[in-house]
């Protein structure tokens, strides 16, 4: 008996080493990928803090020498630079809370409510996904121009508040809710608005936290929009604002300051991603598995 | 009433009438151009001595012209490089600029649509010496016989030389200039002396955008990419006897293969080949190499494009002020803009410093221009800058001549068909563009 108790142990042990060494292979593997997926972005932490005649002779290095920090002191001694900063928290912020508000009423709508035309104004908003932005850039950029508000921050928030893509998404979600919930809510005497924000709104806070940060993270990355329409340097976004402080002209790019000024656009979304990191994984597998 | 009173009511309303006139505000023009974002460090400032790099003097020179007089307020607004995407989203919202930044090869583009507005008859009158222009610089702007534009600058590629290695490969004159090899012949043997000296390639460019370099070649033999009725010329004797030299270079490993931009100026600055052919653009950036400690570039010298075949010729671009107000702008506005305009041409040795090529011979043929770094040493570059064709299928030119000849260098087409294929699509797009 204590032979075959032994024998078992020493089993069990060669298990558990082989497990250890299985492990501890693979997490050598997956680190030497990540290492290798991280290198674009080691490389661009790197350059930030090279000499542009170094750079100039070789760009690929990712050995910062000679070091310098004068790049970093040239974005970050900008005086417009917190201005544009606060530009972007803005016109993000505020456009990403107001696509929620209107698009979840949308959604609402779409999912609880009838009425006439309903249908064909649902399959229109669908059909507004397979319109590029590039499509409507110059009629809405005319309508601007028609109103007078190109060169504020109302410019840059107002476009894509009634977003095709969040009124499906949320559309969707909120079918998925037992309607015996509001049913019951009906019987106590709520209507319909405030079943939509005494019920609805606190059920879907999980769907209506994805969008809110892809929302925020597109409208903070955006790019040709804010390029064309806000030409004056006060309402600059960061990343406009940046690229003109970092451009050169034709070939001749200053590397290491385009590299900074990445970092730096980067790195409130980099923090807000950490801090958030659940909420935007759950929000990717909500995207993916919608009915 | 009184006769007292008459003349004190007219006297009052005469003066009501000069108010407008004595309290006018200064007309605002809205000045668009690229070269970057540089309020922190030019915002205000407006003494030329002290401006440098291309957006520091074009802010400058903005700043000093609204220091300098209170007729006219510019306004700058800084648009990303090379500034269309603005252009074409203001014009088609009637709010475009009334003096912008271009490039001369687009010109034609929109002065065939009534975009811009003609200046032949306007800028003597507004005191632009348009006899002092270089003849080049004057094609840039000139379409359909009529001028669009003052031209602010000419820059294109020249040649760049290690003088160091070129002496060690007995390439330099008694006076350690570069004895520099004229005729297809003659570079080839230098290329060969230069390969057996040092066993380093002798030139190099960035092989992903050959188009310049094939086009210089071409008009080097006396060809043109254009025909004579403004059609596009590629699939030539002389374009193929271009593609071969480039492949001949390649091939005997005088040039090096398989590198962009970055790469080719790499080799260059890390004294791996004995030249290189980059731009106007690089000259001030190549002497903070040969002022850098840690490079290797100690002796630094810019000669024009090298001449290999029958006549010197160079690719070449122009930075141009247009006016996009159209065929009927308004006159206060287009009056303002003309005097801005004026002060731009007479401050033209201050965009010079950026190591582009000035407009005007007046000042090329002063002794300032050429005090300038290097300026002496490519002097012929400015009567040998190529005119890009007037067409509309000029601004597709080298994205298009690009990627064949990149096909052709790596070994995806045969020369014969890149250059078929790059005719093909360019005559399709002039068709397109009719």
């Amino acid at each position: 008996m204590s032979t075959v108790s032994s024998i078992g142990d020493e089993m069990r042990q060669q298990r558990a080493q082989q497990d250890k060494i299985r492990h501890r292979l693979y997490l050598f593997v997956l680190a030497i990928f990540a290492l290798i997926w991280m290198s674009p972005v080691i490389w661009t932490v790197v350059t930030s803090f090279r000499t542009e005649p170094s750079l100039q002779r070789n760009l690929a290095s990712f050995i910062p020498v000679p070091f310098t920090t004068e790049n970093w002191t040239f974005i970050l001694s900008s005086g417009n630079l917190w201005k544009w900063f606060g530009n972007s928290v803005i016109v993000s912020t505020i456009h990403t809370l107001a696509q929620l508000v209107v698009c979840s009423l949308a959604a609402y709508a779409f999912a609880r409510l009838d009425f006439y035309l309903k249908r064909p104004l649902y399959l229109l908003v669908l059909v507004g996904l397979m319109v590029p932005f590039q499509a409507t850039f110059l009629p809405v950029y005319l309508l601007f121009s028609n109103l007078k508000l190109h060169n504020t921050l109302i410019a840059l928030i107002l476009p894509g508040i009634a977003s095709s893509f969040a009124v499906f998404l949320m559309t969707q979600f909120f079918r998925g809710i037992p309607k015996e919930l509001e049913e019951a809510a009906m019987m106590d005497g709520a209507g319909r608005f405030r079943i939509f924000i005494t019920i609805i709104i606190p059920l879907s806070v999980p769907v209506m936290t994805a969008l809110a940060i892809f929302t925020f993270l597109g409208n903070w990355n955006s790019y040709l929009w804010p390029l064309v329409s806000a030409t004056s340097t006060e309402v600059y976004t960061l990343v406009i604002g940046l690229r003109k402080v970092s451009q050169s002209w034709g070939f001749v790019d200053f590397y290491g300051r385009n590299m900074a000024a990445a970092i730096f656009t980067a790195l409130p979304i980099v923090i807000f991603f950490f801090a958030f990191q659940r909420r935007i994984i759950s929000g990717i597998a909500i995207n993916s598995g919608i009915k | 009433m009184s006769k007292v009173r008459l003349f004190v009511l007219m006297g009052l309303i005469l003066v009501l009438a000069a108010v407008p006139v004595i309290g006018q505000d200064a007309v605002e023009i809205k000045f668009m151009r690229f070269f970057g974002e540089c309020a922190d460090e030019f915002a205000d400032n407006d003494d030329l001595a002290a401006a440098y790099g291309e957006c520091g003097i074009i802010q400058t020179l903005a700043n000093a012209y609204n220091a300098s007089q209170d007729e006219v307020d510019v306004e700058t607004i800084v648009v990303d490089w090379p500034g269309v995407t603005e252009l074409n989203a203001n014009l088609a919202a009637g709010t475009a600029p009334d003096i912008m930044v271009l490039h001369g090869h687009r010109i034609p583009n929109y002065a065939s649509r009534g975009l811009l507005t003609p200046m032949s008859d306007i800028l003597e009158a507004a005191g632009i010496d348009v006899s002092d222009f270089t003849d080049n610089a004057l094609g840039f702007v000139e379409f359909n016989g009529e001028i669009y534009g003052v031209p602010l600058d000419v820059h294109g590629h020249l040649w760049h030389i290690n003088l160091d290695l070129w002496g060690e490969a007995g390439l330099l004159n008694d006076d350690g200039t570069p004895n520099l090899p004229v005729g297809k012949d003659g570079f080839l043997a230098a290329a060969e002396q230069f390969k057996e000296a040092t066993g380093l390639p002798f030139v190099g460019m960035w092989t992903n955008g050959l188009s310049r370099n094939w086009m210089t070649f071409v008009y080097q033999q006396g060809g043109s990419i254009e025909n004579e009725d403004g059609s596009p010329n590629i699939n030539s004797e002389e374009g193929m006897e271009a593609l071969s030299f480039l492949l001949q270079l390649r091939d005997e490993g005088h040039m090096v293969d398989n590198v962009d931009y970055a790469a080719a100026q790499e080799v260059f600055l890390n004294c791996e080949d004995g030249s290189h052919i980059n731009g106007t653009w690089v000259v001030n950036f190549y002497d903070e190499q040969v002022a850098d400690p840690e490079g290797c570039l100690e002796n630094y010298w810019v000669s024009s494009f090298p001449t290999v075949y029958d006549q010197p010729a160079a690719w070449s671009g122009s930075h141009t002020w247009i006016i996009p107000q159209g065929l009927n702008p308004d006159p206060v506005k287009l009056e303002a803009t003309l005097k801005y305009l004026k002060f731009l041409n007479d401050e033209n040795l201050s965009w010079a410093r950026t190591g582009h090529t000035s407009i005007n011979q007046s000042v090329i043929s002063g002794d300032e221009y050429n005090s300038l770094p290097h300026r002496n040493e490519y002097a012929e570059f400015v009567s040998s800058a190529i005119i890009f064709p007037r067409g509309n299928w000029a601004t597709a030119f080298e994205t298009i001549l690009d990627e064949e000849l990149s096909a052709a260098f790596i070994g995806d087409k045969t020369p014969e068909q890149a250059l078929a294929d790059a005719q093909a699509r360019l005559d399709d797009f002039a068709a397109f563009g009719q």
